[in-house]
C-alpha cells in the first residue's frame, strides 16, 4: 500500500504545492501583519487563528482530495489494480490513506499556524478542536462521494454530489420557512451573535465574551450530540471505505470507462 | 570486533544520541512548558512553543536519530495495518477503558468514596463531560504521536535488540518516567506535590507505572506490527480514563489525596501491564520456537 501512496502523493505532488502556496503566502502576510500590529490587534487571537486554519484545511486538505479523486481513473489502471495481490482492497485503501495522510498533514499545518499566531499576540490559542471537527466534516463529505466516484466515475459522482447538495439546501430551505427557528433568528440565537460579533468587531473583548456566552449556551445534550456526530463522521470513513471496495469492480467495468 | 558487537555499539550510539535530544529538549523547556497554571499565569504563545517541542521531543529525536543513521522509515511502522490486527485495534480501546475502572474502582476503595455522580447536573452532566472527552481523543492522539513515535516506535525496539523483552520492558519504561520528571516537579503530575519524599518517591513511582503501562502499549505495538493501536490506547488512558475519578469523587473528598489515588493508578497499572508482559514473554517463545 506504501507504493500506491507514494504514487497517489507524486502524481498530485505539483498541483498541491501550487494551491497550497498560494494560501501560505497569503497566510504569510497575514503573519507580517500580526507581526507588525502585535498585541493591538483589530480582532482575538482566537479569530485570526480560526480563519487561517479553516483556510489550511480548505486548501490543503478538501483541495487535495479533488485530486487525489481524480488519478488514474482509467480502465486499464482498474484491471492491473484488480491483478494486484491486495486487489481493490488495495487500491482503494490506498486512496482513502492518501486523503486522510493530506488531511493530517493539514491539521499538523494549523497547529503549527496556531503556535506562530500564539507568539505574534503573545497568548496561547488552541483551536485543535474546532479544527478537527471542521476536518472530520470534510473527510464525511468526501467519504459520501468517494463510493459513487469509483462506482460512477469522478464526473457524475461530482454530479451527484452536486444533486444532493441542491436537496439538502432545499430541506434547509423549507425548513427556515416553516420549521422552529428560534435557536437561530432569538435575541440569543446565532444570526444575532453573528451580527453582533461584525458590529463590534473593533472591541476584541466583547467578541470574546460573545463567543464565550455561546458557549456557555451550549446545552449537555448539544455536547453529546456533538460528539455522537464526531464519531459517527469517523465511522462513516470506514463504512465508505467498505462500500468503495465492494463497488470498486464494477466501476472499472462501466461501459463509459 | 565480531559484526555483532559492532551492531550492538550502533544501536548503544542510536540509543545515546536519541536520549540526548529527547532528554536536552524536555529538561530544557519542560521547566517552563509544565508550569503550574493558575488565573493569574495565563499560558503564553512562547509556552505553547514550549510545551510543543517537549511533548514532541520523543518523535524529533527519533527522527533526528534514523535520519542521522540513514535508517529512514522503512520497517513500515507508522502505517496503520487493520487487516488481520483487529484484536490489537480493538485491544486498544478496551485495555485502557479497563484501566481506567479499575482504577476508578480502587480510588473508590482507597478514598472511602462510595459511587457518587459528582456533578451538578448529574448523569446527563457525566455524560456530556464523557463526550467532550471523547472528542478530544483525536486531538489528543495527535499529541501522543510525539511521545510514541520515540518510546514504541523507536527506543523499545533498540534496547530489545540490546537486552531482549524483559530489558526493554524495564530500561525503556525507566528512561520513559524519568523523561517526566519536569512535570512531575512542577505540576506534580500524578501524585502530587504533597507526596512523601518528594519529589524522588513521585519519580520513582512514575518510573514503575510507566513500565507496567509501556508493558501494555508495547504489547498492542507488537501486536499490530504498528505504533498506530498504542497512540490509541494512549489517548484514551489520557482523555477517557484519567477525568473518570474527576467525574465521579467530590472535589472535598479527593483534595490533598493525589498521592493515594497515584498509588490507586500505579496498581491499575500493574494488574493491566502485567498479563500483557506475560502475553509477550509466551508470544517470543512460540516465536523463536516456531
Amino acid at each position: 500500500m506504501r507504493g500506491l501512496i507514494y504514487k497517489d502523493l507524486y502524481l498530485i505532488k505539483s498541483k498541491v504545492i501550487a494551491g497550497s502556496s498560494s494560501v501560505l503566502f497569503i497566510i504569510l502576510l497575514m503573519y507580517v501583519v500580526y507581526a507588525t500590529v502585535g498585541g493591538k490587534a483589530l480582532f482575538p487571537t482566537e479569530m485570526a487563528a480560526v480563519i487561517t486554519d479553516l483556510m489550511i484545511v480548505m486548501y490543503v486538505g478538501a483541495l487535495s482530495y479533488g485530486y487525489i479523486i481524480k488519478t488514474d481513473t482509467k480502465k486499464e489502471w482498474g484491471f492491473y489494480g484488480m491483478a494486484l495481490p491486495g486487489s481493490a482492497k488495495l487500491i482503494v485503501g490506498a486512496k482513502y490513506m492518501t486523503v486522510f495522510i493530506m488531511y493530517l498533514i493539514s491539521y499538523l499545518i494549523c497547529v503549527l499556524n496556531d503556535l506562530m499566531i500564539g507568539l505574534f499576540f503573545g497568548k496561547a490559542v488552541d483551536m485543535s478542536l474546532l479544527v478537527l471537527m471542521y476536518m472530520l466534516f470534510n473527510l464525511f463529505l468526501n467519504a459520501i462521494e468517494m463510493p459513487l466516484a469509483f462506482r460512477f466515475g469522478t464526473d457524475k459522482a461530482a454530479g451527484i454530489r452536486i444533486f444532493i447538495t441542491i436537496v439538502v439546501v432545499l430541506i434547509i430551505s423549507i425548513y427556515l420557512l416553516f420549521g422552529n427557528i428560534e435557536w437561530l433568528m432569538a435575541e440569543d440565537g446565532l444570526v444575532k451573535i453573528i451580527i453582533r460579533l461584525i458590529g463590534d468587531n473593533a472591541n476584541s473583548g466583547a467578541v470574546s465574551d460573545e463567543l464565550q456566552r455561546f458557549i456557555n449556551r451550549l446545552t449537555y445534550i448539544n455536547y453529546i450530540e456533538m460528539a455522537v456526530f464526531t464519531h459517527l463522521m469517523v465511522f462513516a470513513y470506514y463504512i465508505s471505505y467498505r462500500i468503495s471496495c465492494k463497488v470498486f469492480k464494477k466501476g472499472v467495468l462501466r461501459d463509459d470507462n | 570486533m565480531t559484526t555483532d558487537s559492532i551492531s550492538r555499539k550502533k544501536i548503544l550510539i542510536e540509543i545515546g544520541v536519541f536520549l540526548l535530544i529527547t532528554f536536552g529538549l524536555m529538561l530544557t523547556f519542560g521547566w517552563k512548558a509544565f508550569s503550574e497554571s493558575d488565573k493569574e499565569n495565563v499560558m503564553t504563545g512562547l509556552d505553547m512553543l514550549f510545551y510543543y517541542l517537549t511533548t514532541f521531543s520523543p518523535a524529533i529525536g527519533c527522527i533526528v536519530t534514523r535520519y542521522i543513521f540513514r535508517e529512514g522509515f522503512r520497517d513500515d511502522i507508522l502505517f496503520p495495518k487493520f487487516t488481520g490486527n483487529f484484536k490489537g485495534y480493538f485491544l486498544s480501546i478496551i485495555l485502557p477503558i479497563l484501566f481506567g475502572i479499575l482504577n476508578f474502582i480502587f480510588i473508590t476503595i482507597a478514598l472511602g468514596a462510595g459511587f457518587t455522580v459528582k456533578a451538578e447536573g448529574g448523569v446527563l452532566e457525566v455524560a456530556a463531560t464523557f463526550s467532550l472527552y471523547s472528542m478530544m481523543t483525536y486531538t489528543a492522539a495527535f499529541i501522543l504521536i510525539g511521545e510514541e513515535l520515540g518510546w514504541r516506535a523507536f527506543l523499545y525496539d533498540k534496547l530489545e535488540k540490546l537486552t531482549g523483552l524483559h530489558g526493554s520492558i524495564i530500561i525503556g519504561g525507566t528512561i520513559w518516567g524519568l523523561w517526566h520528571i519536569p512535570p512531575l516537579i512542577t505540576m506534580g503530575l500524578n501524585f502530587g506535590k504533597n507526596a512523601p519524599g518528594f519529589p524522588i518517591t513521585n519519580t520513582c513511582l512514575m518510573c514503575i507505572f510507566c513500565i507496567f503501562g509501556g508493558a501494555m502499549l508495547q504489547m498492542l505495538r507488537r501486536m499490530t506490527d504498528s505504533v498506530i493501536a498504542p497512540i490509541i490506547a494512549h489517548a484514551v488512558i489520557d482523555t477517557i480514563c484519567n477525568p473518570i475519578a474527576t467525574i465521579f469523587l467530590s472535589q472535598k473528598l479527593a483534595e490533598g489525596k493525589n498521592f493515594q489515588m497515584g498509588i490507586c493508578m500505579i496498581i491499575s497499572s500493574v494488574l493491566i501491564g502485567m498479563p500483557c508482559w506475560i502475553y509477550m514473554v509466551r508470544q517470543s517463545k512460540d516465536n523463536s520456537k516456531g
